[in-house]
């Protein structure tokens, strides 16, 4: 009896020290082997979520991996699967890239955690590196870690961003994660551009990207074009316009004021021009600005503001649009409230 | 005729008329409120065994007695006994044999009994151990007796008492068996369930005097039990006997009789409290007897409990001493140097009135009953902490009310046996705000208190900001708080719940290859949970640590309503097609559920010293929705909401023990044990998944809404006068009902036990345990499209089967064709989820003295792990106590980082109780007993903020892979001198000091790294973490680091310090 009780024991002891193994999770990473890209996003101006902020779309997704990101964004998938298929990366989606604001940005997205003190400097509130954020707040930077190339019509382009470790193929957004923004207005909009890995960028074992993984990730720029007009009003239904509002002509980029013909920009009260209306470029619009209340160009009445077809204008590197339409902005400016009595 | 010749005149009535005690035999069971003995009666002259003769059970315990014939095997069986000491009589050849032994709820005991040639009319005495070991069933856990109750420094309610078994913890809702939360125990009183039928907690907690037995079963149990991913906790009330007997009792506790608490020093706010105890006292009396002697029987007890808390509010201010415009540091601690402003007291008082009352009847040796009510109904009040003084208090009402009926008939000669349970369960939990007009108001970001100078009274311009007359820039606030209240309490519920039981079983023996004790058993209930929840002055504002300001309604259905809620339907113009109307005074969600279950199991006696217990139990559980939405077209998919919210039918139980004793002698067993254990998914999903709760959410961006730092209306004034305006966002949360995954599987536990126990000693056995315990399937709420919506399903398993029949259906249903479209993407994507794990392993070695008056022993070590990515029924990390509804799985990226040790981990685990009384004759009674408990400090985290989620909700780095906390131990001790006024009544005082040795030591630490939204560092460490980037929304990433949390890694949770109660009892 004693050796039967004798070897249960061993056996109960045996079986709690049997070890087990890790569980495979679709939430992990891979850090075996190099560092592989995953995926390409880019922020877009034409995809937003409800709130209206821009939203990353997939440019490039690596092929028949199970870790590219599958999560769904606003109703569609960054990268397809069997049953998932809106919207495939495509030469059309590529074609636009970059917010109205004119910064682009794009995120790339890798399989595992890269070594992040070779790709991004932490930079203190006055942008000194070295800052230590267990301590202070820190803003990532990789200007000057330099990671990738970005070239516009065959020429360098500078570019920042940051290194993100945050995520992984279901979060939104993916990671872990290299974002490089640059100013998009620094080249002609709708020129080609690339982005390029460097073999600086290791993961945490020193391994570097495979060389076929590191690109040319190419884009275009949005091109320059007429965006709509804010606020919307017709002659059936015009908006209406505080006295010290502004009315604007939208564009894809910042406008050279320099392009503007008064000429071809007007402002009209009650059928007559405006005098002294002037329009000017304001960032990516131009604009008619009320000022004071009671004095010009928004005194109360009924506006037209016109955008001639067939005008032309720049934006700030200098490529053109011409807007094919007339383009209107109806508006009425009501006269203040009369003063009561005793105020 | 004396009682000896009719009892074997009896014995062999029924011997003959029955005719079947050769191929039937007396039926065998053990349950929740009985026990049973098994033997061996043996001739010492030939060896043989003794076939057809008298055995007698009789107890003080059991009205009248029992009698059975040994089989052809020589052996005999007893069941349904109620708890006590026994005396088993064997006649043979015109002596009496005689065995004492202890039956304990739930267990099997063994007492066989060699007779021999003896004098007619002689009365021998068997010596032998009494048997401790359970050779009937492969049960582990530990069974606490009234001496126990009696002579250790034991928590009052027997609640409190399961931290004794072997392995188990507290957690934040109770006590932790075998590595599962303790919100999937089982808590069975008087034979019925008593779990809260909301959330899976312990609901009619009783005065451990009330008590006669409490079975703490950790795992193995047969087919009979289910509805348990944890353990069963199986409580037996006191019952009344031939004689009367009782006790009186107080225990009383102040706040002169505990030692300071040290102070757990936080960084950061200036507003602080102090809790302490002014007085706890629970007194009663409890009384049991015979109404007809050898009967029917009473038993009542009542015991209010009442306890006062003193709430001290703090003001403190940091200190610059050294005027450089910055809280000075002390170098010891690391923390600002803070000085006392103002401080208040407040008054917490809550009053419990405990009860029982209990009548035993046998109406003939076949026909008996057991009447039962308990209840803990409670009142009292608490107060909000951090805010001003308008409409911070509440008034509290809870507790439960419980009935039982158990009938138990046998028939054909004792072969057949019929159990019959009613039972009938209620709790009430009402919060009610002694001002329910007022909005709360709450400050995320740190404020300086002299914002709120017009509320906070006292504080004077002490707590005002001062500024650097050489640098304007400079400002030094002494006064900084966060999470800051200004007017209601904010969210509030009322509930109740019920549960209508019948539980009835047929067990039946028979002999074929061996002997088989079949019990045929249904198990169904009907339970409720009826809800009004709603939010004090009918929503909540609260400002983010951006600036933000967000209100917080609920909204109801309405086609007249003015908020546009529900889906774009048909005519897919990206707004919401129906409307709904806020519900200022709260949702009422009224919804109830069916479970059922059938079961069959057979314990199998192959040899005399193998047996094999198996079973199977079939489980089937229906969820309601909530009845006023029943039948209204649902605005989330235009479907008109069904009666049914789910039906989970495919749940069986198989259940495998094997037992062998290789003494044969009931003094050892080797045994095994694999099983699988469903879930009764608590009502928490019907009201707030099937319950029509939605939240309408809209939130003003920081230069749209000014709100004045004045008084709490003016407030409440400007953020309604904001929120009159169209908001930045506006968002509702939940669609009232949500979609559950068609074949859903039940949530399940999957139990591996071997183990071993030996009786080294009269009194005394050992034993080793291997346990593995796994989680493989769960359920749990799940968006597989960003949060748009939610479905109820298996996270991580394969619902591609039923995705395929849904878009075969959205082809046959045009109209209906985008929602089932919609929902067999999200099921199709349900597979990305990580699949649960939780696997508890550990080795238990026990040891335990059979409880008498005299001594106890009850010794445990237990080594296990406990690793994972899902905890169980509540969140370990954020305390969140929404069974099958926890924020944990409801995106893909909140369970990035979660496998890891789980946090209830705990390596080591020591536990010894015992007492030894020193009889000083006529000079009474000295007892000393103590418990020593200790334990591996838990795992800690290193937690973010998420976007829509909240504090704590992004594993940033891998789970367990901050600093475990250090090990904790404390004992307690109880000092007793009693007194025998009589051979009936003894009188008793004694005095416990809890925590001894004043061991504070670190119980918890804050976990939050960061309250910043970001996303988890997936394997990371801290290296990385210094890279991490905070969020300023879903999907909105910046390239700003988090913010860490000051108080990240401090602790902020201590054991509680040395005290001391006193009591008294007098029995009789």
């Amino acid at each position: 009896m004693k050796n039967v009780l004798g070897n249960m024991y061993l056996g109960i002891v045996a079986l709690a020290f049997a070890g087990c193994d890790t569980p495979e999770s679709n939430t992990g990473l891979r850090p075996e082997g190099p560092p592989d890209v995953l995926t390409v996003m880019g922020l877009t101006r034409d995809y937003n979520d409800a709130t209206g902020n821009p939203l990353e779309r997939a440019v490039f997704c690596k092929a028949d991996d199970e870790k590219v990101p599958r999560l769904i964004v606003s109703g569609a998938v960054i990268c397809p699967r069997p049953g998932f298929e809106d919207p495939a990366p495509s030469a059309d989606i590529n074609a636009d890239r970059g917010d109205v604001n004119g910064t682009a940005q794009f995120r790339i997205v890798f399989d595992e955690l890269l070594n992040p003190d070779a790709v991004e400097e932490l930079l203190d509130e006055d942008g000194n590196p070295g800052c230590d954020s267990f301590t202070e707040n820190c803003t990532g930077s990789i200007a000057n870690t330099n990671p990738v190339d970005v070239t516009c019509d065959g020429t360098a382009v500078a570019y920042d961003g940051y290194y993100a470790p945050n995520g992984n193929n279901v979060t939104n957004p993916p990671g872990p994660s290299l974002v490089v923004t640059f100013d998009a207005t620094a080249a002609q909009a709708g020129s080609p551009c690339s982005i390029t890995l460097k073999d600086t960028i290791i993961d945490k074992s020193g391994e570097v990207v495979p060389a076929d993984q590191r690109g040319p990730f190419t884009f275009n720029l949005p091109a320059f074009e007429f965006a709509g007009t804010d606020p919307v009003g017709t002659d059936a239904e015009p908006a209406v316009v505080e006295a010290d509002g502004v009315v604007a002509f939208l564009f894809s980029y910042p406008v050279d004021g320099g392009s503007i013909d008064a000429g071809e920009v007007t402002l009209m009260r009650d059928g007559m021009p405006v005098a002294g209306a002037v329009a000017t470029a304001d960032g990516a619009a131009i604009v008619f600005a009320g000022q004071d209340a009671m004095e010009t160009p928004f005194v109360p009445g009924e506006y037209v503001a016109t955008i001639t077809a067939g005008s032309t204008f720049a934006e700030l590197a200098g490529s053109t649009t011409t807007v094919d339409a007339d383009q209107t902005i109806h508006f009425t400016v009501m006269p203040p409230a009369p003063f009561t009595k005793g105020e | 005729m004396n009682t000896t010749l009719r009892t074997i005149l009896m014995a062999a009535a029924v011997s003959v008329a029955g005719g079947l005690s050769v191929t039937t035999l007396d039926a065998v069971a053990q349950n929740s409120t009985s026990g049973a003995v098994r033997g061996l009666v043996k001739d010492k002259a030939t060896g043989e065994p003794v076939i057809a003769t008298t055995v007698v059970a009789t107890s003080a315990a059991l009205i009248g007695e029992q009698i059975v014939l040994t089989d052809d095997n020589g052996q005999y069986y007893f069941d349904n006994l109620p708890p006590g000491e026994y005396v088993i009589t064997v006649y043979f050849n015109d002596a009496k044999f005689e065995r004492k032994l202890d039956v304990s709820v739930g267990k099997l005991a063994q007492a066989n009994v060699t007779v021999s040639s003896a004098t007619a009319g002689e009365t021998v005495i068997v010596k032998g151990q009494k048997i401790l070991v359970d050779s009937g069933s492969s049960k582990i856990g530990s069974t606490i007796t009234k001496e126990f109750v009696r002579n250790i420094p034991a928590p009052r309610t027997f609640g409190g008492l399961i931290g004794a078994t072997a392995g188990s913890q507290n957690d934040q809702y109770g006590a932790s068996l075998s590595g599962a939360t303790s919100a999937e125990n089982t808590y069975i009183v008087e034979g019925i369930n008593t779990t809260d039928t909301g959330f899976g907690t312990l609901a009619a907690n009783l005065p451990s005097e009330f008590i006669d037995q409490t079975e703490i079963v950790t795992g193995g149990y047969n087919a009979e039990f289910g509805r348990a991913t944890g353990g069963v906790i199986n409580v037996l009330t006191k019952q009344g006997s031939d004689e009367f007997h009782g006790s009186v009792f107080g225990y009383f506790r102040n706040g002169d009789m505990a030692a300071s608490a040290k102070l757990i020093d936080r960084q950061g706010s200036s507003v602080d409290r102090e809790t302490n105890i002014a007085s706890d006292m629970l007194f009663g009396a409890e009384v049991g007897g015979p109404i007809i002697k050898k009967k029917l029987w009473f038993h009542v007890g009542i015991a209010p409990a009442l306890r006062t808390d003193t709430i001290t509010r703090i003001v403190n201010r940091n200190v610059d001493a050294d005027g450089d415009f910055a809280a000075d540091v002390d170098p010891n601690t690391g923390f600002n140097i803070q000085e006392r402003v103002t401080s208040y007291d407040l008054d917490k008082k809550n009053t419990t009135y405990f009860f029982t009352g209990k009548i035993n009847g046998q109406l003939s040796p076949d026909h008996g009953f057991v009447l039962s009510t308990f209840g803990n109904p409670a009142t009292g009040n608490d107060f909000r902490q951090v805010g001003g003084v308008e409409g911070r208090e509440w008034k509290t009402k809870a507790g439960a009310l419980d009935g039982a009926f158990k009938w138990n008939s046998k028939f054909l000669n004792d072969s057949l046996q019929f159990d019959l349970l009613l039972g009938y369960h209620t709790q009430v939990e009402e919060q009610n705000a002694v001002d329910p007009t007022m909005a709360q108001i709450r400050y995320d970001g740190v404020q300086s208190l002299s914002d709120f100078a017009n509320i906070e009274a006292g504080i004077g311009t002490q707590c005002n900001p001062i500024v650097d007359p050489n640098n304007p820039d400079n400002v030094f606030d002494p006064c900084p708080v966060a999470l800051y209240n200004v007017g209601g309490l904010g969210f509030l519920e009322n509930r109740t719940n019920n549960r209508m039981s019948l539980v009835a079983g047929l067990t039946y023996r028979v002999k074929l290859a061996g002997s088989h004790i079949f019990k045929l058993g249904f198990d169904g209930e009907q339970t409720s949970y009826d809800a009004l929840r709603r939010h004090t002055g009918g929503r909540t504002f609260r400002q983010d640590t951006r600036g933000r300001w967000t209100q917080r309604q609920f909204v109801g259905f309405d086609a007249a309503g003015d908020i546009a809620c529900g889906f774009d339907g048909s005519d897919a113009d990206g707004d919401p097609d129906f409307t709904c109307s806020a519900r200022p005074g709260g949702l009422a969600a009224d919804t109830k559920n069916q479970n059922l279950g059938i079961y069959l199991q057979d314990s199998w006696q192959i040899l005399t010293n193998l047996t094999a217990n198996l079973g199977v139990r079939w489980e089937r559980q229906t969820g309601f929705v909530a009845e006023s939405l029943v039948g209204q077209q649902d605005p989330s998919t235009g479907e008109v909401i069904p009666e049914k919210a789910y039906t989970i039918d495919n749940m069986i139980s198989p259940r495998l023990g094997l037992i062998f004793d290789p003494t044969n002698e009931g003094r050892s067993k080797l045994f095994a044990h694999w099983g699988r254990f469903y879930e009764a998914v608590p009502m928490d999903i019907n009201v707030r998944a099937f319950g029509g709760e939605i939240t309408n959410f809209r939130r003003f961006n920081a230069a749209n809404c000014d709100v004045p730092y004045t008084t709490r209306a003016e407030m409440e004034t400007a953020l309604g006068a904001c929120f009159s305006n169209a908001p930045d966002v506006e968002t509702n949360l939940g669609g009232g009902t949500e979609y559950v995954a068609p074949n859903l599987k039940g949530q399940f536990s999957q139990d591996i036990i071997v183990g071993a126990e030996h009786q080294l000693m009269d009194n005394f056995k050992v034993g080793l345990t291997y346990v593995n315990k796994k989680l493989p399937v769960v359920i749990e709420d799940v968006s597989t499209d960003g949060g748009n919506t939610y479905m109820i399903a298996n996270p991580g398993e394969d619902f591609s089967a039923e995705a395929d029949d849904l878009r075969e259906l959205a082809a046959a249903n045009p109209d209906l064709a985008d929602i089932y479209n919609a929902r067999a993407d999200q099921l199709d994507a349900v597979s990305l989820f990580d699949k649960p794990v939780r696997t508890y392993d550990a080795i238990k070695i026990t040891a335990e003295q059979r409880p008498t008056d005299k001594s106890l022993l009850l010794a445990s070590y237990t080594y296990s792990r406990s690793k994972g990515n899902y905890p169980g029924l509540f969140s370990t990390e954020t305390g969140q106590l929404d069974p099958n509804l926890t924020s944990m799985y409801d995106l893909p990226d909140l369970m990035a980082n979660r496998y890891g040790a789980m946090g209830l981990d705990r390596p080591h685990n020591l536990k010894v109780d015992g007492f030894y009384m020193f009889d000083l004759g006529t000079a009474g009674m000295i007892t000393a007993g103590g418990t020593v408990r200790m334990e591996s400090g838990i795992p800690h985290n290193t937690l973010g903020g998420h976007a829509w989620y909240g504090d704590g909700e992004s594993f940033l780095l891998p789970r367990g892979i901050a600093a475990r906390s250090p090990v904790t131990w404390a004992a307690d001790i109880r000092a007793q001198y009693g007194y025998r006024i009589n051979k009936s009544m003894r009188a008793e005082l004694f005095v416990d000091v809890y925590n001894l040795f004043n061991n504070q030591d670190q119980l918890d630490v804050d976990e939050v790294y960061t309250y910043d939204y970001s996303d988890p560092v997936v394997d990371g460490d801290m290296n990385d973490l210094k890279h991490a980037k905070s969020n300023l929304d879903l999907g909105l990433q910046t390239n700003a680091t988090v913010i860490r949390n000051p108080n990240y890694g401090n602790l902020n949770t201590r054991r509680a310090p040395l005290s001391a109660q006193i009591g008294a009892r007098f029995s009789f």
